[in-house]
């Protein structure tokens, strides 16, 4: 009997070890087929939908082939959101990462009323877009907003300037509004990384004879680079998807000044009915994007190589 | 002996198999069959009707809207009307994308007059001659562009007119009269405007708000007896459309206030903070239901035309019955239509709306045609239809909105000239042109 049950607990072993092998597969499946279903196939359909004549309610679905990228590549109009779009995306990493920075560099000192201070600084983040577009769009206006007090106060102007109707200041005043909105989240994650950074480095540092800024520059820095890559590319990726701070501040306007790709595939598909075009701008995006996304992994790679070695 | 670890087969028993067939026979029958429609006397409930409109959200339009609904519940007890709907500037995107998707997603739906011309030939609309007979009465030439293939497929519920609306005491106040002619309206409008407290005119003009500025925007070319196409060729680079988007630029520098939504230029139009504001007639009523001024609604005007044709931009709204729904809905749909355009629920809703220009012979009572102090200007003007200002681009009228408005801002931002703006719109517009009259 005794080596019955052997037999039959070797002849287990192999389906025990495949239903093993199964399991992670089996706990990721529902989050696959639900990426299948929302992301996959739209970005499918998207692909397949440009390259046909799809304006809504004009004549039937046809296949245009390359058409709708000959047409993109000679829209000025595209490559003004294409510039657009990548220096919201520059500003607004710059900006909000490093003022995410700055403000967790802050928050790590002790001082009285610092858990206070991290609350306040955590206010835009949680502000909904809604809200925080309608205060920057009073602060903003040309004749009422409080903005105009303080600006002629300090220069000679015969006028108030024109702010967001401007085209030489509405994408600067939308990369700041939009990074006024993100720093907290980039200073948060900062934050906690700089309080993982164990004591000891910053004492030896100190018996070695580093002043402060040596410290951040050969402590603190190396151990944040990864994070800020990271955030980097969140930053990145969060910017371009940004639709709804620009589109109720600004509409894209004035003159396209902050017509981001977004907003164009936006105003192709749901203005102008023609889905197919918003489809290829679409595509353009997502291969911009794509492409940041695999810069930065390999800059990330490079980096991580370095310090291994 | 038999193996127990070995995997289960699994075998289905012929009674498991019968009831997975009948099961799986069942739905795809419940999925198949045609959906059965009983007769309202069967059913024993109200017929439920929705009537999509942004009637809803509108100041004043909405409560006469209801208080006529109301009235008709009351009258009879087999129909019952619900409301729906999106705001103002939402409707016309949602209700467009339901009209090319296939299928409106109401029984009963108001109209732009643009999107008539479009739900019509794409037959969403049906005839509502019967309609008319039932009320008895006699309707208006004007809505003669609402018949398809000579019958009447869409009842006009408000038609409103572009013209100039004034504040009487801030004109007294400045000494100023009425315009005599535009350049005499741009001294006068600049007279008016002491920044920030106090502003000449107000039209729409924030890229945000980008339907909202080509609907007015339209009526500046007509100020110098222009359209922005024939057929299918756009006209932007003509006189008429170069001298009205000039006009419009001036009067932007001078007398607006630069950077103000419509809500928030509505609000100080009631506060006596801006004289003069380029809107349909419709749009009164929001200023005698919807201030804290008690004097401000007895002191608005419209300017009699003194611009060149002294045309303003004429829009019918037609209410239609969805050609995609449940004949016995159209049928309710017809019945209360029939109630409503009986002269005197007509009146009622005519005078409820304050709306000024009828539908039907007789649909506005002298008596109450002489409280509108502010309609003296609109009824002065010369219609002029959206079809006549738009050409085929009537069916295109967003579209052609999407390419002018972002040339509009180039022009006030001062970063180009009307004509360069212009110029380089006529083109995309041509473009636009090419892409859309394809059948």
């Amino acid at each position: 009997m005794a080596a019955q049950a052997a037999v039959n607990v070797k002849a287990l072993r192999p389906t025990m070890g495949r239903r093993r092998d199964y399991l992670p597969y089996m706990l990721a499946l529902p989050i696959i087929i639900y990426e299948a279903i929302f992301i996959l196939i739209p970005i499918i359909q998207q692909f397949t939908s440009s390259f046909t004549s799809d304006i809504i309610g004009i004549g039937n679905v046809k296949w245009v082939g390359l058409a709708n990228y000959e047409r993109l590549f000679a829209d000025k109009n595209f490559w003004n959101s294409m510039r657009v779009t990548l220096l919201f995306m520059g500003g607004t990493v710059v900006i909000a990462v490093g003022a995410g920075l700055l403000a967790a560099l802050l928050m790590n000192q002790r001082f009285r009323g610092r858990s206070v201070t991290r609350a306040i600084m955590t206010l835009p983040w949680a502000f909904p877009d809604l809200p925080t577009v309608l205060v920057f769009y009073w602060i903003l206006n040309p004749n009422f907003g409080v903005i105009n007090v303080f600006v002629r106060f300090f220069l000679p102007l015969d006028q108030n300037p024109k702010w967001l109707l401007d085209v030489n200041m509405s994408l600067p005043l939308v990369i700041l509004i939009a990074s006024w909105k993100a720093f907290p989240f980039y200073g948060l994650v900062t934050l906690s990384v700089l309080q993982s950074i164990p004591h000891e480095l910053y004492e030896a540092a100190k018996v070695d004879g580093a002043t402060p800024s040596q410290a951040f520059r050969y402590v603190t820095l190396p151990e944040l680079i990864p994070t800020l890559m990271l955030m980097g590319v969140l930053a990145c990726i969060f910017a371009f998807r940004q639709f709804a701070l620009v589109f109720l501040s600004t509409g894209g306007g004035p003159a396209r000044t902050t017509e981001t790709l977004v907003i164009s595939v936006y105003k192709a598909a749901f203005n102008s009915f023609d889905f197919s075009y918003g489809a290829t701008i679409g595509m353009a995006g997502f291969v911009a994007v794509f492409a940041i996304t695999l810069l930065f992994a390999y800059l990330q790679r490079r980096q991580e190589a370095e310090a291994a070695s | 002996m038999s193996n127990q670890n070995s995997p289960k087969k699994s075998n289905i028993s012929r009674r498991d198999f019968l009831k997975m067939g009948s099961t799986a026979a069942a739905g795809v029958s419940a999925a198949a069959l045609p959906k059965i429609h009983f007769p309202n006397f069967i059913r024993q409930s109200k017929m439920e009707l929705n009537f999509l409109t942004w009637f809803w959200t509108e100041p004043g339009r909405g409560d006469a809207w209801r208080a006529m609904i109301q009235k008709f519940h009351e009258a009879q007890s087999d129909i019952h009307i619900n409301e729906s709907g999106y705001g103002e500037n939402d409707y016309f995107q949602q209700i467009l994308i339901q009209a090319r998707s296939g299928r409106i997603d109401g029984d009963l739906f108001t109209q732009t007059p643009d999107f008539f011309f479009f739900s019509s030939r794409r037959r969403h609309t049906i005839s509502l001659e019967d309609v008319v007979k039932k009320a008895g009465v006699t309707l208006s030439k004007a809505q003669d562009m609402l018949r398809k293939d000579g019958e009447v497929n869409g009842l006009d519920i408000v038609t409103v007119r572009f013209g100039l609306v004034y504040n009487k005491a801030m004109f007294d106040k400045a000494g100023v009269t009425e315009p005599t002619d535009l350049d005499n309206w741009v001294e006068i409008a600049t007279a008016l405007t002491d920044r920030p407290n106090q502003f000449g005119i107000y039209s729409p003009h924030m890229a945000s708000e980008p339907f909202t500025v080509w609907f007015t925007l339209q009526q500046w070319a007509v100020l110098y007896d222009g359209v922005w196409a024939e057929g299918k060729k756009p006209l932007l680079t003509s006189d008429p459309v170069i001298n009205g988007m000039k006009l419009f630029k001036t009067m932007y520098d001078n007398a607006m206030p630069q950077g103000t939504d419509v809500g928030t230029a509505n609000q100080m139009v009631a506060t006596s903070r801006i004289a003069q504001d380029m809107v349909v007639s419709a749009a009164v009523n929001q200023w005698k239901t919807n201030t804290e001024d008690p004097e401000l609604y007895g002191n608005l005007r419209s300017a009699a035309p003194f611009w060149p044709g002294g045309k303003g931009i004429t829009r019918i709204h037609p209410i239609c019955v969805n050609a995609n729904t449940e004949p016995e809905k159209q049928e309710a749909a017809k019945e209360f239509l029939a109630w409503l355009y009986q002269k005197e629920n007509y009146q009622e809703l005519l005078e409820r709306c304050l709306d000024v220009i009828p539908a039907i012979e007789g649909g506005i009572r002298p008596e109450y045609r002489e409280t509108l102090t502010w309609a003296d200007g609109y009824d002065a003007t010369n219609a002029i239809t959206v079809p006549e200002v738009l050409g085929d681009f009537v069916l295109f009228n967003d579209e052609l909105g999407q390419v002018v408005t972002p040339h509009i801002e180039e022009i006030l931002a001062g970063a180009k000239s009307v004509e360069d703006a212009m110029a380089e719109a006529q083109v995309e517009a041509e473009q636009l042109a090419e892409r859309v009259f394809t059948e």
